[in-house]
């Protein structure tokens, strides 16, 4: 089984991009054999209350509900955050996705580590896209960088129990500061920005972190899934994986950070 | 013109540059946005595109494969002629 953990659903403003509905998404994920994607609302960053996007996004993933887990946009510093954690989590979403730079708060700070504590009271996972697209092509109006390794090793520092997934991000910096962090909550990486066929930086993130802390993750469809499916290629084939540990980082570690 | 993958706004890049019949590009570099690479044959042609990496190896190899153009013009970017040209006139200079 191959799971990703972490794919969009929707528009984005600053460059076309293809496959955007649930439906092209599901087709794009069998032609590369993706069993299942979690998938959060592209839109929904962009709006005011990301709690339509949630919305929009339960809509979308309705006929697909075997194959799209939802993971919920939330923003700290907007209204009533905390009832929307909490309807969030009965409506069913599996996670939580965070975007300080989009909505404008540290990530360290007081509005998000509340949020951050309050998922791991609901037993929710937190996901942190580093970043959406390259920050080096954007947009004039997209002036956003990407979360900054100390950042979130103090946010993880002061959310000890919460459960969090680094996606998108340059892992040979952040494994190494928080891979020694003594905390009760678990990190996990996604594969999506490590070149695996760079010796150096593979094996600098698994000794790191670990394959019980990898997982599967493109991006998708922003991003090109079949650069993750050559890394799985060369994991197998190179980096000397054994099966167990490969199947861990094609889905047995997402199963386990996801509860599903 | 080296490099479309190497961090920019490849969009910028290639529309300054598609009306130059003698340049080139190369798919090289960590970006790997879709549809990137589906973009550059569009305005360039597969002929007017060359296969590289710059040392972002599954990159490389992973956007080729996953963009969604021709077998055909998919092995233009991956053996194109234009390299035997090039080295030829390498061999020349040397």
């Amino acid at each position: 089984m191959l799971i990703d953990a972490n794919m969009v659903i929707g528009h984005y403003p600053f460059r076309k991009s293809e496959n955007k509905t649930a439906a092209e998404l599901v087709k794009l994920m069998d032609q590369y054999s993706v069993d299942k994607a979690v998938v959060s609302s592209l839109n929904g960053i962009y709006y005011r209350d990301v709690m339509e996007g949630n919305y929009e996004l339960l809509d979308e993933i309705a006929p697909f509900k075997d194959r799209l887990i939802p993971a919920c946009v939330i923003n700290p510093v907007y209204a009533d955050v905390l009832t929307d954690l909490n309807t969030c989590l009965k409506l069913g979403f599996r996670a939580i996705r965070l975007f300080p730079r989009q909505h404008g708060y540290p990530l360290d700070g007081p509005e998000a580590v509340a949020v951050l504590k309050a998922a791991a009271e609901y037993n929710l996972p937190v996901q942190l896209p580093v970043y959406l697209d390259d920050p080096r092509g954007r947009h004039p109006m997209d002036y956003m960088d990407p979360i900054g390794v100390d950042e979130i090793v103090n946010a993880a520092m002061l959310s000890l129990d919460t459960d969090i997934m680094i996606n998108n991000g340059n892992h040979q910096s952040f494994a190494p500061k928080l891979s020694c962090l003594i905390r009760k909550g678990r990190i996990c990486y996604d594969i999506g920005r490590t070149d695996c066929m760079n010796q150096t930086s593979f094996t600098e993130l698994l000794e790191a972190a670990g394959a019980d802390h990898i997982v599967f993750g493109t991006g998708a469809p922003l991003q090109y899934i079949a650069v993750q499916q050559v890394k799985l290629a060369f994991m197998s084939r190179t980096a000397g994986l054994n099966e167990q540990q490969l199947e861990k980082i094609k889905s047995e570690n997402a199963k386990e950070f996801f509860h599903l | 013109m080296a490099h479309i993958s190497g961090g920019g706004d490849w969009n910028w890049e290639m529309k300054c540059l598609k009306d130059c019949k003698n340049v080139f590009t190369d798919i090289s570099g960590s970006v790997i946005e879709a549809p990137l690479v589906e973009e550059t044959v569009a305005v360039f042609g597969a002929e007017r595109v060359l296969f590289g990496t710059d040392g972002s190896f599954s990159a490389g190899i992973g956007k080729v494969c996953g963009a969604n153009l021709t077998k055909e013009q998919k092995l233009t970017i991956l053996n194109n002629p234009r390299f035997e040209r090039y080295l030829k006139r390498g061999n020349q200079v040397c």
